[in-house]
């Protein structure tokens, strides 16, 4: 073989090479160019859907301040009064601090005696007023003052509120509020 | 259930005191026995009481009525208990549940705090007269007094299980035709999130006048029989009102623990609402009522809903026969 033939040979391999250099090449950024538009797809895809959820979000009402405050300082309220009473409970029934004798109470309720028999009967008189306010250390008392606090919550709750509707501007829902808390105190004390 | 434990821990708190609290009750107990009951079966009617409530409260919450409509019918019907201190319970019983889902419901906007308290003010007003004449009525009438109580509770249960079996024509998104004239000048113009459609929901009470009637009317009912008012408040709302299902339901529960806070007064100053006896009802009622609002959704309420359909008809027998007897002097056999 002469040294013309071993040229003509390598140049015919490096022209295969190139060849196949450039398809591959070609391949390649066919591929490239696929992805990208992949990508370019699925970020418009996402940037869709986050202006859909934002457009839904600048939508969803705001929950007014009035309404969430008087839902916090009831439902916190009760959980309070809860624990109170059974912690009243528990006094009731562990110790003899009680204002009412608990067994007499339960029998007499049990028998199915009217309230003025129940209170006679369990060693007290029929009360007129709040009348455990005066027996906070006994278990009978504490358990009242539990439930009457997880009563008397809607006050504070609706007075809150109707302040924040006052701040507001809203007068006439304001004053609905304050008549209602109002009717409420007067029902407390009549 | 310990997912739930772990988002609501006051609730979980509040479930280990009261069970903490029993325990204690029944280990270290210093009643005594009586002739009329044992130290033993003292602390079992309080625990059934509790156990009792918190059940109540899940099937009301479920059934979206308030406690009271199953609690005072079957104590009433079923128990010697005094009807004043059944009643006065029932009050405890429907108001408690509503007090604590007042929290939930009001966070998501789900209750109008404009729309609760444009009802509260008739409704409390209807209440608070309506305990007070059960007081007077008590007092001064006895036993027969206590016969009609329950005679009239019996048709009225009756009533109740109609309208919840006919009820079917609520519906879920109103469309008011044309506004009345208070109505327009009140505004009473909402907007909520609608999570079943994942957008908001706008609409206007109507009809108010006429609502703010029937509203002192169902305080008036609610508070004489300790039955509250969750039976009627939500078709008030939804069918006079024109106010959507969802909010009709979520502020009936608030709407009632405001009425009822006010109706239960008059029984707490005059010695006629017992702290022991109510005590556990009150416990049970906090309980089942987060619980039920947390299984809410993973039940199927028409279910439930024909559970209480059957309960009120079968206790609206017992109470009309156990009136019928006192009042006439005569005696059903089987019943």
């Amino acid at each position: 073989m002469t040294m013309r033939d071993i040229e003509k040979k390598l140049e015919q391999k490096i022209e295969r090479a190139e060849e196949l250099l450039e398809r591959e090449a070609k391949q390649v950024g066919e591929a490239i160019e696929r992805e990208a538009v992949q990508i370019e797809q699925a970020i418009e895809h996402g940037v869709e859907r986050v202006e859909e959820v934002l457009e839904h979000e600048l939508e969803r009402p705001t929950v007014p301040k009035a309404a969430v405050l008087y839902g916090d300082i009831v439902y916190w309220g009760t959980i309070l009064g809860s624990f109170v009473t059974v912690l009243g409970s528990i006094l009731a029934f562990v110790t003899e601090l009680n204002y009412l004798e608990p067994e007499l109470v339960l029998s007499a309720i049990w028998e199915g005696r009217g309230v003025d028999e129940v209170w006679e009967q369990a060693g007290g008189k029929r009360p007129d007023g709040h009348w455990y306010v005066e027996h906070l250390t006994r278990g009978d008392g504490l358990t009242m003052a539990g439930i009457a606090l997880g009563v008397f919550v809607v006050v504070p709750g609706m007075l809150a509120s109707t302040w924040h509707l006052l701040r507001e501007r809203q007068r006439l829902f304001a004053g609905f509020g304050l008549t209602a808390a109002g009717i409420t105190v007067a029902a407390m004390f009549a | 259930m310990w997912e739930l434990a772990r988002r609501v821990p006051e609730l979980t708190f509040l479930v280990v005191a009261i069970a903490v609290a029993y325990a204690a009750m029944a280990m270290f107990s210093a009643v005594e026995h009586t002739e009329v009951l044992t130290a033993n079966e003292m602390w079992l009617i309080l625990a059934a009481s509790f156990l009792f409530s918190t059940l109540i409260a899940i099937v009301a919450v479920l059934g979206g009525v308030g406690g009271g409509v199953l609690f005072t019918p079957v104590m009433l019907g079923f128990t010697n208990v005094d009807t004043l201190l059944i009643r006065s319970t029932g009050l405890v019983v429907a108001m408690f549940s509503g007090l604590v889902s007042s929290g939930p419901f009001m966070r998501k906007g789900l209750a109008d705090v404009r729309l609760v308290f444009y009802c509260a003010v008739p409704i409390i007003v209807g209440a608070i007269l309506g305990a007070k004449a059960a007081i007077v009525m008590a007092d001064a009438m006895g036993a027969t007094g206590d016969a009609i109580v329950r005679l009239m509770l019996g048709a009225l249960l009756i009533f109740i299980a109609v309208m919840f079996v006919v009820g079917g024509s609520k519906t879920e998104y109103p469309v008011p035709r044309s506004l009345d004239g208070l109505s327009r000048r009140l505004g009473m113009r909402s907007t909520y999130w609608e999570e079943s459609l994942a957008k908001p929901v706008t609409y206007h009470a109507n009809r108010v006048l006429p609502g703010g009637l029937l509203f002192l009317a169902v305080g008036f009912i609610g508070g004489f029989f300790g039955l509250g008012g969750g039976w009627a408040v939500v078709p008030v709302l939804n069918l006079v009102m024109d106010v959507p299902l969802k909010v009709a339901a979520a502020s009936s529960g608030v709407l009632l623990a405001i009425g009822n806070a006010a109706a239960i007064w008059p029984y707490i100053t005059k010695g006629a609402l017992i702290a022991l006896f109510a005590a556990p009802w009150m416990l049970g009622q906090v309980v089942g009522g987060i619980l039920g609002a947390h299984i809410l959704a993973r039940i199927q309420a028409g279910f439930v809903r024909k559970i209480l359909i059957v309960l009120l008809f079968l206790t609206s027998i017992k109470l009309v026969v156990r009136g019928a007897e006192t009042l006439f002097g005569f005696d059903v056999p089987l019943v």
